[in-house]
């Protein structure tokens, strides 16, 4: 593949994007309620694996998390089933920025690699030019 | 007083220590010309590999760019230097033309 | 003048430098990806003594780090890779300069004649 760097780099862009996507959207439901008769949210949680050879990395799949969620008692919420308990996700704040920190610096890196790619191959481009 | 008569001059006896020059065998002018066509040939295979890599290149097959790059410079300032011997050649050869006439 | 040792060697390094530096892409790529092992690429060595022998042609060979895995079987270095990938651009622009020298030099002496 010509120029393959930049499309390497792409490809985990891609994926750290999706993994990104998949905490905020954790993160922003995290205080949702629902009754206990029903699922709670379920994190979402994406799959990484290398591609063969040197073709950088893709989503392999998307797995969810528990949907039996915690059991909180608050009497007063109006979806409060009879003993007064409602249902949390089952989601873990730190554990979510925690991810988030390491999902942005893989991306950073990957940004990076794509301006020293195109270096390269400038400099490749330049050859036998007076 | 009686002044002694001057001796006359003998001949001039030839030097030796020059030796006398074989006669200058024509060239045939093959060896220049066994070395241009191999030029011409490398030329051009030169140029055929250039037009293959930037073919691959441009089709998406190629991984290293450089590789192309390289051929095509290498192509180039091969044929510039062809150029050059020629229009020497042409030159020295028009020169000769002009000292016969 | 074209086909010297030189000119053979630049070559070979910018092919081993490109295949460094796309090695390394991926290993950042992957910085990320469970049970992973970054790759790294070797040829100077090689290229040292074929050079002494006088030729200048050789290929570059691939091997796995032997670094020390994170929990996820991971063992991309992030640092090691950065710094390595800063590494091989100035290098490849360094024989990619070198390379070009020799054909201005050619240039230069086509137009004094």
């Amino acid at each position: 593949m010509t120029f393959d760097m930049i499309g390497i780099a792409g490809s985990a862009l891609t994926v750290h994007r999706k993994w990104l996507d998949a905490v905020s959207d954790n993160l922003a439901n995290m205080n949702n309620v629902s009754r206990t008769s029903g699922p709670a949210f379920q994190a979402r949680y994406v799959e990484a694996a290398a591609g063969s050879g040197t073709s950088g990395v893709y989503v392999q799949g998307t797995q969810l998390g528990s949907a039996a969620g915690r059991i909180v008692y608050q009497p007063d919420h109006p979806l409060a089933d009879a003993n007064g308990n409602v249902k949390y996700p089952d989601i873990d704040m730190a554990e979510q920025m925690g991810a988030l920190i390491i999902a942005q610096r893989g991306y950073q890196a990957n940004a990076q690699v794509v301006d020293r790619a195109r270096e390269t191959y400038t400099a490749a481009l330049q050859i036998g030019r007076s | 007083m009686t002044v002694a008569p001057i001796a006359p001059v003998q001949g001039v006896l030839p030097t030796n220590y020059v030796a006398s020059t074989p006669p200058v065998a024509g060239t045939d002018g093959s060896a220049f010309a066994t070395s241009l066509t191999g030029a011409v040939d490398n030329l051009q295979q030169l140029q055929s590999t250039s037009n293959q890599l930037a073919v691959s290149a441009v089709t998406g097959n190629l991984d290293d760019i450089h590789n192309a790059t390289l051929a095509a410079t290498r192509a180039q300032v091969t044929l510039e230097l062809m150029a050059t011997v020629r229009n020497k050649g042409v030159d020295a050869f028009n020169e000769i033309m002009r000292m016969q006439a | 003048m074209l086909e010297s040792v030189t000119s053979a060697a630049l070559a070979s390094a910018m092919d081993g430098l490109a295949l460094r530096q796309r090695t390394i892409a991926n290993n950042i790529a992957n910085v990320n990806t469970p049970n992973y092992h970054a790759k790294r690429v070797s040829f100077e060595d090689a290229l040292a003594e074929s050079v002494q022998a006088g030729d200048g042609n050789v290929q570059a060979t691939t091997a796995d780090s032997l670094e020390p895995t994170q929990l996820n079987g991971n063992n991309v270095n992030l640092d090691t890779e950065t710094l390595s990938n800063i590494d091989t651009v100035l290098r490849f622009q360094f024989a990619a300069q070198a390379a070009g020298n020799e054909f201005t030099a050619v240039r230069s002496a086509l137009r004094t004649s």
